[in-house]
């Protein structure tokens, strides 16, 4: 895969992002397609569903990559329609809302693609361990766990405006990056593809926020993030790049009412100062609240930076203990 | 920024939980790999959710003051 095919890529999936994104918010306000900005003192009305531009730019990526990358393969095109249909999922659960718990179906019966190109894969390599032989659960029950799980953790770790596609792009860039310099490039396509969306995007969900990216970008990055991991032998960088969210949702799972924190302690509010007050139930977000008071922005940027520590840990245990 | 001290700490927890799934690795050699694994993996996750819930107590005590402690 030649470096100027990657630009080309790049820039042509945030350049359609980005023209998408001015049409597509005034059309999802106008539908009802929105959800409250709750963290800033007058809750404006904002587009949900950005996501649906990712998507959509995705398939300009598709398109255009066909001529630069002949021939494409099919583990890149299961890859690819495995995280457009988590995408579709996400789009059907932002305009009509689905209940919680079909979601994680949905998005396991959307592996299937995956599944089929991966039947032949059995293990998973790990630093200092090595490869661990899963055999039949490796397709069975490991590449439709790693989506649904990876998919539903971006969908937890959210509601600050620039956390999604920050997260998104950082997660996604780290193992592109790894995938191409490790040969492993129907990965790094995949990752091309959808991290211009998810840069271009970052530029109207960064604060204040002009658009939410709805289930349908937080779903679809997860889905990304896994698809890499599992068709570039990956798994391991996968996970990492993935802690925060875990953290984030081991926390969640900690209170003796997981599913019940916001009705009994409601949402974090905003301080007449513009620093944020957390809930007092476990969470990523308000664990760095709780140490330290600070605005929603500088709240994003220090998850941010977690991310990318985690971004570089996987980078570097991927290339020098693996 | 005091913040940055949950990436450190969040560190340390998936930094030990990886460290004990080594351990539990390497002192399971008897078993076949399949198992190994599935018991190391499983004890990577049992400690992952101990050190998660090590991380918010030790955020709580941060809140109460103590953050010249670390």
């Amino acid at each position: 895969m030649n470096i100027l095919a990657i630009f080309i890529l790049l820039g042509a999936t945030s350049a359609m992002t980005f023209a998408l994104l001015p049409f597509l918010i005034p059309r999802l306000i106008k539908y009802g397609i929105t959800g409250l900005d709750i963290h800033k003192p007058d809750k404006p009305v904002r587009a949900e569903m950005g996501g649906a531009s990712i998507l959509l730019a995705s398939l300009v990526g598709l398109i255009l990559a066909y001529p630069l990358l002949d021939p494409l393969s099919l583990t890149f095109f299961a890859a690819f329609s495995t995280v457009v249909l988590v995408g579709i999922v996400g789009m059907i659960d932002d305009v009509v809302g689905l209940r919680q718990r079909y979601k994680p179906f949905l998005v396991a019966i959307a592996s299937v693609p995956l599944i089929y190109v991966l039947w032949g894969r059995a293990s998973i390599n790990f630093p200092l361990i090595g490869s661990i032989p899963f055999g039949l659960l490796y397709p069975l029950l490991i590449v439709p766990l790693a989506v649904t799980t990876s998919a539903n953790f971006s969908n937890i770790l959210a509601g600050f405006n620039g956390l999604e596609a920050g997260t998104a792009s950082i997660a996604i860039a780290a193992l592109t990056f790894l995938s191409w310099i490790r040969g492993q490039y129907d990965a790094s396509l995949i990752g091309i593809i959808f991290l211009g969306g998810y840069l271009a995007f970052l530029k109207y969900n960064w604060y204040p926020a002009k658009a939410f990216p709805g289930d349908t970008g937080t779903l679809m990055s997860g889905a990304v993030v896994a698809a890499i991991g599992l068709v570039g032998g990956l798994e391991f960088a996968a996970i990492v790049v993935t802690m925060p969210a875990a953290i984030d949702f081991t926390l969640k799972m900690l209170h003796r009412r997981p599913f019940a924190q916001r009705e009994i302690f409601g949402n974090t509010t905003v301080g007449s100062d513009g620093r944020l007050i957390p809930p007092s139930y476990p969470a990523l977000a308000h664990a760095f609240m709780k140490v330290s008071p600070m605005s929603e922005r500088n709240l994003v940027k220090s998850i941010l930076i977690m991310e990318m520590a985690y971004a570089l840990l996987a980078i570097l245990v991927t290339q020098f203990l693996m | 920024m005091k913040a940055d001290v949950v990436t450190i700490m969040s560190l340390g927890v998936v930094g030990l939980s990886a460290l004990l799934m080594l351990v539990v690795w390497r002192a399971t050699d008897f078993l076949e790999p399949f198992w190994r694994g599935v018991i190391s993996f499983a004890a990577w996750i049992a400690g992952f959710a101990v050190g998660c819930m090590l991380l918010w107590r030790g955020v709580s005590r941060l809140r109460n003051g103590k953050v010249g402690r670390l």
